[in-house]
């Protein structure tokens, strides 16, 4: 490598080294060219300007829990009102469901609706108008990734705080639902929708982190309409061969735990691509 | 598969910048004399502006004490990786103040480097450093970094790509255009300078 001509054609292909001839002249005047390097003072200099900047090595490297309820806090202005009016929405239907059949009603509601408010909440809590640089973040003492999860806990903090109010609508209107099959029922494709729209809004935007799962879901649904309306036919309503399937379906809980396993790892691969860098969710 | 970072040293930067993170004081005193010197020169001769070069180091050093994310694969391109970037936005919000108009995308990378300097005059310039200078301020600013990061920061073409962020094809052609150009600017000074 000392020699000046490798330094300059090392790497080329052989055709571009015949192409370029002789180098040597030009190897030789770019040699010429000595500038000087920073002397010992300047050197001095420069440490004690970055002094200040050096990682404090008796910082605690766990984050307090005071810390996290900070964080979480300092989050909550990216939430606007729409966003809360929203779950307060779902739950007025649920009420009213409950007002007027809520024994059958409201499980359907329960396990078609929820899933969407949290996929949908996390397309809305990581939109566009939300997100500043990646670079600046991982200059801060929070790592693009605590940012992530925090975030994503708020909107499923929310999500689960509706869904049991609504859980608790049901088992007060005593429905013949078995409730902790519901809850698998419903947790499956919450994770699932969940992870996908977290994971495509972090790596194709918030559209496609909405229209995805929406889609997702929407051909699911329509998919269980075409088999529900067999039954239908034969007499049985919409809601109550979902009640039956709820309650006593093997293959819609393994179903459901399947997609509980999925949307798990979207959320962890999400997290992964935040922390290894190849994209801040931001 | 086992990754080169480049440079044989005993202990390489990966590992004296993991001793950094973790507040040793020594270990960004190692850091700073590995790299204060190559920063300096790259800085300079891409800018063409000493005190700014120095200010841009300092800037280089700071963003690598503070940064909290993943450290890097490998250090030494990341390190320039930064330099270069910082040096760019520097050029480009003092593009902003003064009102000059942007460069398209294509061009962006062309417009935070030192103004190119009449190559004509090349040979009149006393000392050897403002003749070399002279001969890269002629050169396409692209083509120009390739040849400083290969030939004085003696960076491999990988390491180049990684730096520019352009595909290791980009920066041959780079490196093979600029050096033809270079050539071809020599040759045509020296025949002056003869005449």
């Amino acid at each position: 490598m000392n020699n000046p001509i490798n330094k300059l054609v090392n790497g080329l292909d052989e055709d571009q080294r015949q192409s370029l001839g002789d180098l040597s002249r030009l190897a030789h005047f770019l040699e010429t060219d000595k500038l000087p390097g920073p002397g010992k003072e300047e050197s001095a200099r420069l440490l004690e300007a970055l002094e200040p900047y050096l990682p404090d090595a008796t910082a605690p490297r766990t984050r307090p829990p005071a810390n996290w309820l900070r964080l979480a806090r300092s989050q909550f202005v990216l939430f606007e009102g729409s966003f809360w009016l929203s779950g307060a929405l779902i739950l007025l239907l649920g009420l009213l469901m409950a007002a007027v059949n809520g024994r059958e009603l409201l499980p359907l509601a329960f396990v078609l609706l929820s899933p969407l408010l949290a996929a949908a909440g996390v397309a809305y809590a990581f939109r566009p108008e939300t997100r500043t640089l990646g670079e600046l973040e991982r200059l801060t003492a929070t790592r693009p990734v605590e940012l992530l999860y925090t975030r994503l806990a708020l909107v499923l903090a929310f999500n689960l705080l509706t869904s049991v109010l609504l859980l608790l609508l049901i088992w007060l209107e005593g429905s013949q639902v078995v409730l902790w099959r519901l809850v698998l029922v419903w947790l499956g494709p919450m994770l699932a929708l969940t992870g996908l729209a977290l994971f495509t809004t972090i790596r194709w935007g918030a559209l496609v982190g909405t229209l995805l799962p929406l889609g997702l879901w929407g051909s699911l649904v329509l998919l269980g309409w075409r088999e529900a309306f067999y039954h239908i036919a034969e007499g049985m309503t919409l809601t109550s061969w979902l009640l039956v399937e709820v309650s006593y379906s093997s293959p819609v809980l393994m179903g459901s735990l399947m997609a509980s396993l999925v949307g798990m790892g979207l959320l962890i691969l999400a997290g992964r691509s935040v922390t290894r860098g190849w994209q801040s969710w931001s | 598969m086992a990754v080169s970072c480049g440079g044989v040293r005993l202990e390489g930067d990966e590992q004296v910048y993991a001793r950094v993170r973790a507040g040793e004081r020594t270990a960004m005193a190692m850091l700073v004399e590995r790299y204060h010197g190559p920063l300096l020169k790259f800085l300079t001769r891409m800018t063409g502006l000493p005190q700014t070069a120095e200010d841009l180091v300092q800037d280089t050093f700071i963003r690598v004490l503070r940064y909290r994310g993943v450290s890097p694969r490998c250090f030494r391109p990341w390190i320039y990786q930064i330099a270069r970037n910082l040096a760019r936005d520097t050029f480009r919000s003092a593009a902003r103040h003064l009102e000059t108009e942007y460069p398209s995308d294509e061009d962006q990378g062309d417009e935070w480097m030192a103004d190119p300097v009449d190559t004509e005059s090349m040979m009149l310039q006393t000392s050897n450093r403002l003749q070399v200078n002279a001969l890269l301020q002629g050169l396409p600013a692209s083509q120009r970094e390739v040849i400083v990061l290969r030939f004085y920061q003696e960076l491999s073409l990988e390491e180049i790509s990684t730096i520019t962020s352009a595909p290791l094809g980009t920066v041959k052609s780079r490196l093979f255009h600029g050096l033809r150009r270079a050539r071809q600017i020599l040759e045509q000074e020296e025949m002056r300078r003869d005449e």
